[in-house]
């Protein structure tokens, strides 16, 4: 039996036969080497030249029954790897690596792809940390936002968060009956106890309401007249607005917006300073 | 005929080797009525059907009529973990339509 048959018949034995344990050897290796990026083809072949020494194509065609083409292409695919080798010989001889230097070949391949995967992570974190925070919320900003409240629980939770975040000033307008229906949002405690520059506009009204009396007085300017009666919002920073709608109703169920848009916003804005300039001072 | 080396260098190559060696299966005359047909029809080789395949779809189907399948098969069956390779892959997908 030559080396060519032996080896082919070690691929094909079944089992029972007496190569079957040879087999189950060559199956282990040809794994290992599968693990290392080889194709199942390519680990035939290489263990084939490994064990047999070099040899021409046509060799490898006859001794492994694959077609010319693809033993073309998986020598290629060694060669590449640099774990085969061809002869200038003709014809040309196809020459492995021993097994033992295609490992360290195959593992020191694996480090050097670590290597240069380490070096593009540190590249990548250089520029992570190059690119700001405000550069991503850009969009954020960009986008308004418009929401509805419906309920005390939700309106006085909105409430309180903009009085606790504003950063500059809290403008309040609206009538007695309106306000009157804040009181349990602890707004006014809040506001009675902050450094924000606080303006509160009292509309139809001769006399600061009782709830607004902790308040500095500096701060409270009384209308009589409304441009509407049911105007009633809270403006923070010139950044956003809580607008009551249907605040005449029943208070269970009044229902508002809040919105960042700047086009509201600076509206509203406006009509609140032109509520203050008009409104008087309490003495 | 082609070298080792240039084999091994040129993808083309390696394909019409696929097709050429898939005809010659077939029987000694078709290799060469097909690369005629091919150059008739289309002014193209065998090794310019990657990129042409319905091409060489056409003159298969015009030569073998319903066993052209059979080529087909063998042709893949030569390209072996070659047909895993993207551009060939695609060539093979046409071929199967």
């Amino acid at each position: 039996m030559s080396v060519q048959e032996k080896s082919l018949t070690i691929f094909e034995s079944e089992p029972g036969s007496p190569l079957y344990q040879q087999r189950t050897w060559l199956e282990k290796i040809q794994n290992v080497l599968l693990k290392f990026g080889l194709t199942p083809n390519q680990a035939k072949v290489y263990i084939y030249l490994a064990k047999v020494g070099p040899k021409p194509a046509v060799e490898i065609v006859k001794a492994l029954k694959f077609p010319r083409t693809e033993t073309y292409f998986i020598l290629g695919g060694l060669q590449e790897r640099r774990i085969v080798k061809e002869t200038h010989s003709s014809p040309a001889e196809f020459v492995p690596l021993p097994l033992e230097q295609t490992i360290l070949s195959m593992i020191n391949a694996e480090k050097e792809k670590l290597d240069t995967l380490s070096k593009q992570a540190e590249e990548l974190f250089e520029l992570w940390k190059q690119i700001p925070i405000s550069a991503l919320e850009i969009n954020e900003d960009i986008s308004e936002k418009m929401h509805t409240l419906q309920g005390q629980s939700q309106i006085f939770s909105k409430l309180l968060n903009m009085v606790s975040s504003a950063k500059k000033e809290i403008l309040v307008l609206g009538s007695t009956k309106d306000l009157s229906k804040l009181v349990h949002s602890e707004v006014f405690d809040t506001l009675s106890n902050s450094a924000l520059d606080v303006k509160i506009v009292i509309s139809l009204t001769k006399t600061i309401p009782s709830f607004a009396k902790m308040i500095d007085i500096k701060k409270i300017r009384l209308l009589q007249e409304s441009p509407k009666d049911d105007q009633c919002f809270v403006i923070k920073d010139n950044e956003e607005i809580l607008m009551l709608l249907r605040n005449t109703t029943p208070s269970d169920d009044i229902f508002a917006i809040w919105s960042d848009s700047k086009a509201l916003v600076d509206s509203v804005y406006k009509l609140f300073d032109h509520s203050w300039v008009k409104g008087e001072v309490v003495s | 005929m082609l070298d080792e080396k240039s084999i091994l260098a040129n993808k083309k190559a390696l394909f019409a080797m696929a097709v050429e060696d898939a005809l010659s299966e077939a029987g000694q005359p078709w290799n060469k009525i097909v690369t005629n047909e091919l150059l008739r029809g289309y002014k193209c080789s065998i090794s310019d059907c990657i990129d042409h395949p319905e091409y060489l779809k056409d003159v298969l189907n015009q030569t073998f009529g319903h066993a052209d399948i059979v080529v087909i098969s063998k042709i893949k069956k030569n390209l072996g973990e070659f047909g895993q390779e993207r551009s060939v892959n695609e060539f093979l997908q046409v071929l199967a339509k």
